[in-house]
């Protein structure tokens, strides 16, 4: 007797332990006083912005909290937002994508309406009218912008260029002789790191944005059309020529982005296609590096906008399941206040809000906000803008094409019978 | 021995059994109940029946990824017991062997994650080591894309893998070796039998029951790999070291194919089952054959 | 002969050495600066900063991915070794309805590989919200861990002499007495073994930890370093100084106690 009665306790101890353990941790308590926000990683002098911004607003607002919620990057625009909206302690505001994806937000319920928010807050001052545009749907704003990233131009190194005489091409086919004459010197053309399949997935989507047309890019991305369309199977050969005169570095496919920027940092190829955030990531890894950039030149005879440009407004949802939008309007009041749109300017980024236009931004990051307002169509990369499943299967096969190991018909039809199946 | 009472027994297995339970029993019988039907998580599933099935027998990427992960058995079957076997035997003839057996244990003791992005910078084929290592010799020709090439890639994998592991089959069978009565092989080697005889004829046979479970380990082990792959190469280039747990992550995680993913991982857990079974039938028959 | 043992211990030394370059390699690497590692990736640093550890140790936060690991694993660990020497113990000592099939269903955990399972605990622990927690990790690990330690602690409590329980029964002692002050002290090997596997199956875990824990503070090793080597994107002297910040102790610790783990396992191996 005496023996079963200390079983039972010890049993019940650790099943109490457990459940205990696996709750703790866990504060999910929609009536306490922490604004909860997600995001993927924002960088080391990100966080410190993050940070001067919520001591601001516990300044102000003393028995409130926020909470960052970080995820990594890739799992983040994928599994890790569904889950945290899903989850048991969903977050108030959440970083997203401007396009597809907010859209998609609201259709499910996650997305507030932020006409009113914005009209009755200090928030319709701080921003110039058309910041809102590219997070509308029907007219009404869904997403506090915080940058409008260039997701793709192409970066050159100055001084391989001047040493073999190149000037910033006008037209695809006189960058294609200058790849001839970098070739003939021995050196790489592009530096491509592939290995996830996005890098050529974005420079190779702006290429047939502009070949095919933006509508067209759009009705294939959406499947409205299939993958394999004649017209898309044509620009593809824009690729495999790439590949057969040796322009990208071999590696491609197996390295991944970073080490991309290293081959490209290293002086291994005179240029790399990749976004806007290569400002900070090469003034802090190759300051000697003499870089500048040129936005994909023109393709004769192609349907779209030659001057369109890839790229991104990006910024944070609110949640229309959240109690406290409210306090989470105070918060973003006080994100986007001036004091702290300088501490943005002063970490690399470019805000949006209208005190930084005014601010003292790295001449190259300039250059490229003036590029998103230049007036060209923005197109939306592949991963971004559309359904995951549509953008990988362009991906592969860009990857393939450019790897030389499929055609162009082959890889697309090959992604086209992976979305028709799935 | 009786216990004091007859509930006690399932008292004492409880816990244990509510844990296992809770994390394995349920999930296995969830997995198989959601390979039925296509869910992308949130919403609520939608019974299909066998299409799942039917999808996973036509899909090739998911057939290739079997046969690499069988590649890549057989190669660490090679690269891990029979080279830590034979290690085993060679440092088990001498005195004075722990350094040996301490250095080449060292990578066992790693994160995978660490294994993996040291090895990705070694085969990088523009500046990694293996490649510079090359050109320094004077042989750049061997140089090769490692993990860019479909040819190379899996085989660097596997390599990779014999490095951390052969290590852990070593230390096993050198224990075994340590332990074999001294008597039969002494008699042996004064009867005049040379030492690499005694070690195949004699002392491999007597740790007979050892190496089989490694084996079966490394067979169990090699087809749950997934750490090294997904670091590694994640798949590529082009599908070529996609193995089943790479592949089945992707459709759950990434496509949210919860029922697709799932009726992956019934077939992938059939196999194993399987292998497990026969296995253990062809080890009971040769014992009986034997003795 | 001794010309045969002299040569026997280069041809191994030279083995053993190219064994451990890799590693030795990311050691002094981190001293040298990213260029240098480019340019020179054999040479050895010029100058020994040691300054790059606590730079790699405070930019990654690395203190709170051990600090995680720490806790996920000795929690693990200590749950698997009071639950199964419990189950261990009704196994090997008693007889009782259902024995033989519960037993199987545990040694079933020995061969079911983990894509068995782990989509739906995955969806599991997201219905009843335990996944992005600090502790999300110790139940599955828990859970990985509890089929081989029971048959191991079984294996062990069987090759007890039965007289031993027989004696103790006579004398009036309880149940649980007989598994506290009998079979645990007499298991201290087999507990020592099940530790060791189960503390570094959790350890070194990686395919859990990145998809149960997203939140960064929470993370353990393994997914933190995965983390971080994405984050310092092209910084390979921060990322090779956290890797070895990171591996130097668990060798070091392993070198100091070779003989007891080395000994563990293979003692698990051979029963």
């Amino acid at each position: 007797m005496r023996g079963r009665k200390k079983i039972i306790s010890i049993l019940a101890s650790v099943l109490l332990g457990a459940t205990a353990l696996s709750g703790c941790g866990n504060s999910s308590d929609a009536s306490d006083k922490i604004i909860r926000i997600g995001m993927p990683s924002p960088g080391e002098a990100g966080q410190k912005v993050w940070d001067a911004a919520i001591a601001k607003f516990k300044e102000s607002n003393p028995e409130w909290d926020v909470q960052l919620i970080i995820q990594d990057d890739d799992i983040y625009s994928t599994v890790g937002l569904q889950g945290l909206l899903t989850g048991g302690n969903p977050p108030d505001a959440y970083f997203e994508w401007a396009g597809a994806r907010t859209v998609q937000r609201e259709a499910d319920g996650y997305a507030a309406d932020l006409t009113d928010l914005i009209a009755n807050s200090s928030l319709k001052d701080l921003f110039p009218e058309s910041a809102f545009n590219s997070g509308k749907s029907n007219g009404k704003p869904l997403l506090l912008p915080t940058g409008s990233d260039v997701t793709n131009v192409i970066w050159y190194d100055k001084d391989t260029y001047s040493k073999l005489g190149l000037s910033v091409p006008a037209t695809w086919d006189e960058l294609m002789a200058s790849c001839a004459k970098i070739k003939a010197a021995k050196e790489n053309c592009f530096s491509i790191g592939n290995k996830d399949y996005w890098v050529a997935g974005n420079f190779f989507g702006h290429v047939y944005s502009r070949i095919i047309g933006e509508e067209m890019y759009h009705k294939i991305m959406t499947k409205e059309s299939p993958m394999n369309s004649p017209e898309l199977v044509k620009a593809y050969e824009v690729v495999a020529d790439l590949h057969k005169n040796g322009y990208i570095n071999a590696s491609a496919n197996s390295i991944a982005d970073n080490e991309g920027y290293t081959l490209f940092f290293k002086n291994g190829a005179a240029m790399l296609p990749i976004g806007s955030w290569l400002v900070s990531i090469a003034a802090d890894e190759a300051p000697k590096k003499n870089i500048d950039w040129f936005n994909l030149p023109a393709f004769s005879g192609g349907a779209g906008d030659q001057k369109s440009v890839l790229g991104v407004t990006t910024g944070y949802v609110i949640n229309a399941k959240s109690t406290k939008i409210d306090q989470t309007v105070k918060f973003f009041e006080i994100f986007f206040s001036d004091e702290i749109t300088a501490e943005w300017v002063k970490a690399g980024a470019a805000p949006l809000t209208k005190a930084a236009a005014s601010g003292d931004l790295n001449p190259l990051q300039k250059r490229l906000v003036d590029l998103m307002t230049s007036g060209g169509t923005i197109v939306a990369p592949p991963d971004t803008g559309y359904d995951l499943k549509v953008a990988d299967a362009l991906n592969v096969a860009t990857s393939e094409v450019m790897g030389g190991v499929k055609s162009p018909q082959q890889a697309l039809d090959d992604a086209q019978a992976k979305i028709a199946s799935s | 021995m009786k216990p004091t009472s007859k509930w006690t027994p399932f008292l004492f297995i409880l816990p244990a059994f509510s844990i296992y339970a809770f994390t394995v029993l349920i999930p296995l019988i969830g997995t198989l109940g959601s390979s039925f039907t296509k869910w992308n998580g949130y919403g609520s599933p939608e019974w299909i029946g066998f299409r799942n099935y039917l999808r996973a027998l036509k899909d090739t990427i998911f057939l290739s990824s079997f046969k690499h992960v069988f590649i890549y058995v057989l190669a660490t079957i090679i690269l891990e017991v029979a080279v830590g076997l034979i290690l085993a035997g060679i440092l088990s003839s001498r005195k004075r062997t722990d350094v040996y057996r301490i250095a080449l244990f060292v990578p066992v003791m790693l994160p995978m994650v660490i294994v993996a992005v040291l090895w990705r910078f070694i085969y990088n084929a523009d500046f990694g080591l293996l490649n510079g290592a090359l050109e320094g010799i004077g042989l750049p020709q061997f140089a090769k894309i490692w993990l860019g090439d479909p040819k190379f890639a899996l085989a660097a994998i596997c390599f990779v893998s014999g490095w951390v592991y052969a290590g852990f089959y070593l230390a096993i069978f050198y224990a075994g070796l340590q332990r074999l009565p001294r008597e039969i092989i002494e008699s042996a080697s004064l009867d005049g039998a040379k030492q690499s005889a005694i070690f195949w004829k004699i002392k491999v046979p007597m740790i007979r029951r050892l190496w089989e479970v490694a084996v079966l380990i490394c067979i169990t082990g090699g087809i749950q790999g997934f750490d090294l792959f997904f670091v590694m190469t994640n798949g590529g280039p082009y599908y070529s070291t996609e193995v089943p747990t790479t592949y089945m992550v992707r459709m759950v995680f990434r496509d949210q194919e919860i029922g697709y993913g799932s009726a992956l991982a019934v077939l992938v857990t059939t196999t194993v089952l399987m292998i497990g079974f026969f296995y253990s039938k062809i080890r009971k028959k040769s014992e009986q054959v034997e003795y | 002969m001794k010309i045969r043992t002299w040569l026997f211990h280069i041809a191994l030394a030279i083995y053993s050495f190219f064994y451990v370059i890799p590693l030795m390699w990311m050691f002094y690497s981190s001293f040298k600066d990213n260029g240098k590692i480019f340019d020179n990736p054999f040479a050895l640093p010029e100058n020994w900063n040691f300054g790059v550890f606590l730079e790699a140790w405070s930019a990654g936060g690395l203190g709170k991915y051990i600090l995680n690991s720490a806790i996920i694993t000795s929690l693990a660990t200590a749950i698997v070794l009071f639950v199964s020497s419990l189950a261990a113990f009704a196994f090997s000592r008693y007889e009782f309805a259902l024995k033989r099939y519960s037993l199987t269903i545990f040694v079933l955990g020995l061969l079911l590989p983990i894509q068995a399972y782990f989509i739906a605990q995955n969806e599991l622990f997201e219905f009843f919200g335990l996944k992005d927690s600090r502790f999300t990790l110790v139940l599955p690990y828990a859970g990985l861990g509890i089929p081989l330690a029971t048959w191991l602690l079984k294996a062990y409590l069987d090759s007890l002499p039965k007289e031993l329980f027989e004696a103790a029964r006579v004398d009036g002692s309880s149940d649980i007495g007989m598994y506290r002050s009998i079979a645990l002290p007499l298991l201290k090997p087999g507990i020592a073994t099940v530790a060791i596997f189960t503390a570094l199956g959790s350890w070194n875990e990686f395919l859990l930890a990145n998809i149960y824990v997203q939140n960064d503070d929470y993370k353990t090793i393994p997914a933190g370093l995965l983390a971080f080597s994405t984050k310092y994107v092209t910084d390979y002297q921060l990322l090779f100084a956290a890797l070895t910040v990171v591996t130097l102790p668990m060798i070091i610790v392993y070198i100091a106690f070779n003989k007891q783990v080395v000994a563990g396992l293979t003692e698990g191996s051979l029963k």
